[in-house]
């Protein structure tokens, strides 16, 4: 059994985190919890880690377990990898699981983010266009 | 007058933004919701010059 180990992240937006997850998975595969739920082993037994966040073992690799991404106290989220999903491959990162997938997620969530405060203070997206790797948003509003 | 954010966010989800047409206080008001909500992430904010300049009056005087 593959022990699970703990990166702590800067996510504190749960829905912001699970749409930019789903930029690198395939449709359905990321899971949204009210509640921490237990993630499942490579065997399929329920191990004792648990997240709000959940990708199934299925859609993480051939003999993966799951990840996942769990609210801590202080409100940020962290990741929940196993030893052994540590070296496999994601092809929508083009990392494997470990800290370069978490940097991976950075830009996505970030644009959620910010598209998302930019409606909270009245404004609306004019443009977002992706230049050499950065993404450009420009929000307008009278 | 319009108000306009521009945004840029790096590939390591490091964020800038530009706020235009929105005078003093109102300008620091929306900067500082933009940082809160990107907790972490922001690195750098340009102020304008319009941050700089006090909102003009609303309203007018009536009579003598």
């Amino acid at each position: 059994m593959s022990k699970y180990t703990k990166m702590k992240t800067s996510f504190t937006d749960k829905e912001c985190l699970a749409a930019a997850l789903r930029e690198f998975f395939s449709e359905g595969s990321v899971e949204v919890f009210a509640e921490p739920t237990r993630l499942v082993g490579f065997e399929g037994e329920l191990r004792a880690e648990r997240a709000e966040i959940v990708v199934r073992r299925c859609n993480v690799g051939a003999g993966s377990n799951d990840i996942g991404f769990a609210r801590e106290k202080d409100g940020t989220f962290s990741f929940f990898v196993s030893e052994f999903d540590r070296s496999v491959y994601n092809r929508g990162t083009d990392t494997r699981y470990d800290q370069a997938f978490v940097e991976k997620i950075k830009q996505p969530y970030a644009v959620r983010v910010a598209e998302q405060t930019l409606a909270a203070l009245g404004f609306r997206v004019a443009s977002r266009e992706k230049v050499r790797g950065v993404m450009h948003i420009t929000g307008v509003g009278f | 007058m319009m108000r306009r954010i521009e945004i840029t966010i790096d590939e390591h989800g490091v964020v800038s933004f530009t706020i235009r047409g929105v005078k003093g206080q109102g300008c620091a008001d929306i900067a500082n919701k933009l940082k809160a909500a990107l907790a972490g992430e922001v690195l750098e904010e340009k102020h304008t010059s319009e941050y700089y300049e006090r909102p003009q009056a609303v309203g007018k005087r009536v009579g003598q």
